[in-house]
């Protein structure tokens, strides 16, 4: 026996509205984008759902594909089947037993009718089916009121389809929703996990990584690039775009005060992150800055960077704990890269102090001394601009051949 | 020359030969130095890993290239036992085992584990619930071999790796050095913690050697170093070992595609016509690998029949090449899996690769033939 579709939940109360139709569509788009190596497997809605026409695809392999989509509540796979009663006690049986795994546990049976010239009624073929798995299960009871899994047959005109297994969704909203905003990507444990609480929330992204070539490694780099490429199983592509930011920080180092350069060159990193937002039509930068967590961090020290911008600087971190994080990390599969031991540009020159309580009327004096709006402008326009695309395997054709 | 000991070792396939020379050449640097020809080094040893684990389908596994399988055993048997003694003492694994996992079983047992080995059934086969069975709460790992290097069995790694997900102490490694690229499981999903595996037996190079291990599975390091590889196993990275392997595992695995089937023929043709030359008995299993059989001659020197075959161009093997050392004794894992004496201490294996044909097999059958007849006729005069 096989599964002939998935049917796809999306959180109805996050959605209500004018903008329904349109998170629909989007979430559609979405589910065909992940669906693309899956030659054949078509979606389609109805009824407050998307369903995904498995056309022979294992069920497993399009769960895994749709699973890091946002917007998705919950999903299970189908099988629609003849209605006669062999058939649907057959597949609810097999169902049953793919959902349990080698689990012990509880079960109940619901059976819905649209098809009323279907000759038995809902509460009948309950027992009917209910019955037929008891005698051919061990292990399992039924408990109507609070089963392990639910068996769901509905009756129609045309077939019977059969509901069982469920997987949770990653819920949220669909990305692309919610408008474009640009990530500050460093190479470290927060900014990715930002990024994907930001994708979470339906915002598409672009990124923006700081290198110091010629100090830093090109695997500090890579890193970026390769954190890019986990985020985009959560959001599509993205356009990361590298800012070399060596003649900053070597401005920076001359000209300002070693208590004052973390924040100088956090402000530059904003103003140049605003410069591109603006290019892009990003309405807002994501940070990873996570309150207390480094001097750079404090409330103070936010105060006199932030005051460099008008946009809206999105922190979904502001208040997580470090650990939170790092599990977060580890779940959406930017932990190993993250923990990579390479330095980007804002460890390179790292002053040995820096202040905690900085004053953004002072860092404005200071930057004074240097001409912020070409420094600011020659760094955006020698930036590099990459695509990465979920497709995109990372594997280096050239040394391929290798392999 | 007619070449059947390919379970021992596989001459390596020329474009293996030269994707190792290559990467040798051009990729010398150390993958873990810091300045670019490192990293380029470190990108072929990445990419090398990444295809391996694709062609594995595996997600949540560490690639650690490693110098054999021998060693993968090692590490993955003391490693396990000793990060996760405090868990329990007790290790499930079977007689039929290459003697890398049985003697370290043997030599934990020593330290004071407790080792079940399990042996096979009458039909020459273990199953799921035999191995099942043994599991106690205090056991900490379970290790099988998937397809049993002397006999051919094929034991139900599968369906043990499902069925241990119900006892979350113990850790599951399977010894895949005859499986690999040719009889193909689904590791991540059968709950597979620990895979070793052997390029070389797939006409790769000798040297490098792999272990897959589930990153949620942990394991006591057996060396100290420079914290290589995860620290899981030190040493400047092999970027050259692993592109060759890579190379291998791939030709090996589209070969395995175009031309299982014939292997699966010749083995039954082979198995057959041996069968009918009185004095041969046949050991390995009904359930076998397609590329290994193993038969007896009783009474007969095994080792006089190898020496006579090879005089005429042709290779086989007695028992397992890595316990030939001592000739004379019979093969412990015949002995243990049942067989009596005479029959144990007389065998022979057969094993073929993709690279075998048809011919092959007629004249290894002929040969076997007459060499049997010759040798019963000096024992008789």
């Amino acid at each position: 026996m096989k599964y002939d579709f998935m049917l796809i939940r999306y959180a109805e109360l996050a959605i209500k509205g004018k903008n329904r139709k349109k998170f629909e569509q989007i979430l559609e788009k979405n589910i065909r984008q992940a669906l693309k190596p899956f030659d054949g497997a078509k979606t389609s809605r109805s009824f407050g759902r998307i369903f995904i026409e498995l056309n022979g695809h294992e069920e497993e392999k399009i769960a895994e594909a749709i699973k890091p989509v946002y917007g998705i509540y919950s999903f299970s796979p189908a099988v629609r089947t003849e209605s006669n009663e062999k058939a649907m006690q057959e597949n609810a049986l097999w169902m049953l037993n793919d959902a349990f795994g080698n689990q012990h546990g509880t079960f109940k049976v619901s059976v819905r009718r649209t098809d009323k010239t279907y000759p038995v009624s809902s509460q009948e073929m309950n027992h009917v089916i209910g019955g037929y798995l008891l005698r051919n299960l061990t292990d399992k009871s039924v408990d109507v009121h609070d089963p392990d899994v639910e068996v769901n047959v509905e009756i129609r005109e045309d077939a019977t389809y059969i509901l069982c297994k469920r997987y949770e969704g990653m819920k949220g909203l669909p990305v692309g929703s919610s408008g474009k905003s640009l990530l500050m990507l460093s190479g470290g444990l927060d900014s990715p996990v930002a990024g994907i609480y930001a994708l979470k929330k339906g915002v598409t992204l672009e990124a923006v990584h700081f290198h110091s070539p010629p100090y830093t490694n090109d695997r500090a780099k890579k890193k970026a690039e390769d954190l890019a490429r986990v985020m985009t199983r959560y959001g599509g592509r993205i356009k990361l775009h590298t800012v070399s930011f060596t003649e900053i920080q070597k401005a920076i180092r001359q000209q300002i005060p070693d208590n004052y350069e973390i924040t100088v060159t956090r402000r530059f990193m904003l103003r140049i992150a605003e410069k591109i937002a603006e290019e892009t039509g990003a309405k807002a930068v994501v940070t990873g800055e996570s309150l207390g967590q480094v001097a750079s961090q404090t409330l103070e020290s936010m105060h006199a960077i932030n005051a460099v911008t008008a946009f809206p600087v999105l922190r979904p971190l502001l208040t997580a704990e470090k650990l939170d994080i790092v599990e977060d990390a580890k779940k959406f599969g930017t932990h190993d890269i993250s923990t990579r031991p390479y330095d980007d540009c804002c460890t390179i020159f790292l002053p040995a102090e820096s202040k905690t309580k900085p004053k953004p009327e002072k860092a404005a004096r200071y930057e004074s001394w240097l001409d912020i709006e070409q420094l600011v402008a020659e760094a955006v326009s020698a930036r590099e601009i990459q695509i990465i695309d979920a497709k995109d395997s990372g594997i280096n054709e050239e040394i391929s051949e290798l392999f | 020359m007619i070449y059947f000991d390919q379970s021992a070792t596989t001459q390596p396939y020329p474009e293996v030969i030269s994707s190792y020379s290559e990467a040798a050449g051009r990729f010398f640097a150390n993958p873990a130095s810091l300045h670019p020809l490192g990293t380029e080094a470190e990108q072929v040893t990445e990419q090398a890993k990444e295809k391996i684990a694709r062609q594995f389908n595996l997600e949540n596994y560490d690639i650690l290239s490693v110098s054999g399988a021998t060693e993968a055993n090692n590490m993955v048997l003391q490693g396990a036992a000793q990060m996760y003694k405090n868990r329990g003492d007790h290790i499930v694994t079977t007689v039929l085992e290459h003697a890398s996992v049985y003697e370290t079983a043997k030599r934990l047992e020593s330290e004071g584990f407790r080792v079940t080995f399990v042996s096979p059934d009458d039909d020459g086969t273990i199953s799921a619930e035999k191995v099942i069975n043994e599991i106690t709460d205090q056991t900490i790992l379970v290790s099988v071999i998937h397809v049993s290097h002397e006999l051919g069995t094929i034991l139900p790694v599968e369906e043990i790796g499902r069925k241990i997900k119900d006892y979350p102490k113990a850790r599951f490694h399977v010894d895949h050095v005859q499986g690999a690229c040719k009889l193909p499981i689904n590791i991540e999903k059968s709950g597979i913690d620990y895979v070793s595996l052997s390029p070389h037996k797939l006409h790769g190079l000798k040297g490098s050697g792999l272990l897959f291990k589930r990153k949620s599975a942990l394991l006591k390091p057996q060396m100290n170093g420079g914290g290589q590889q995860g620290a899981n196993r030190p040493g400047t990275e092999n970027t050259a070992g692993l592109a060759a392997a890579a190379k291998a595992l791939r030709i090996s695995e589209e070969n395995r595609g175009a031309y299982v089937n014939d292997i699966r023929r010749l083995n039954e043709y082979l198995s057959s016509e041996l069968a009918k030359i009185p004095g041969v008995e046949i050991n390995s299993p009904e359930n076998r690998s397609p590329f290994i059989l193993n038969v007896s001659v009783p009474g007969m020197k095994a080792e006089a029949i190898v020496q006579s075959l090879a005089k005429k161009d042709i290779y086989i093997s007695t028992k397992s090449a890595c316990s030939s050392n001592d000739i004379h004794a019979p093969s412990r894992i015949l002995a243990e899996a049942g067989f009596e004496h005479k029959r144990a201490s007389s065998a022979l294996r057969l094993s073929m690769s993709y690279k075998n044909s048809m011919d092959e097999v007629c004249e290894v059958i002929q040969a076997m033939n007459r060499v049997v007849s010759e040798m019963k006729e000096v024992k008789n005069s």
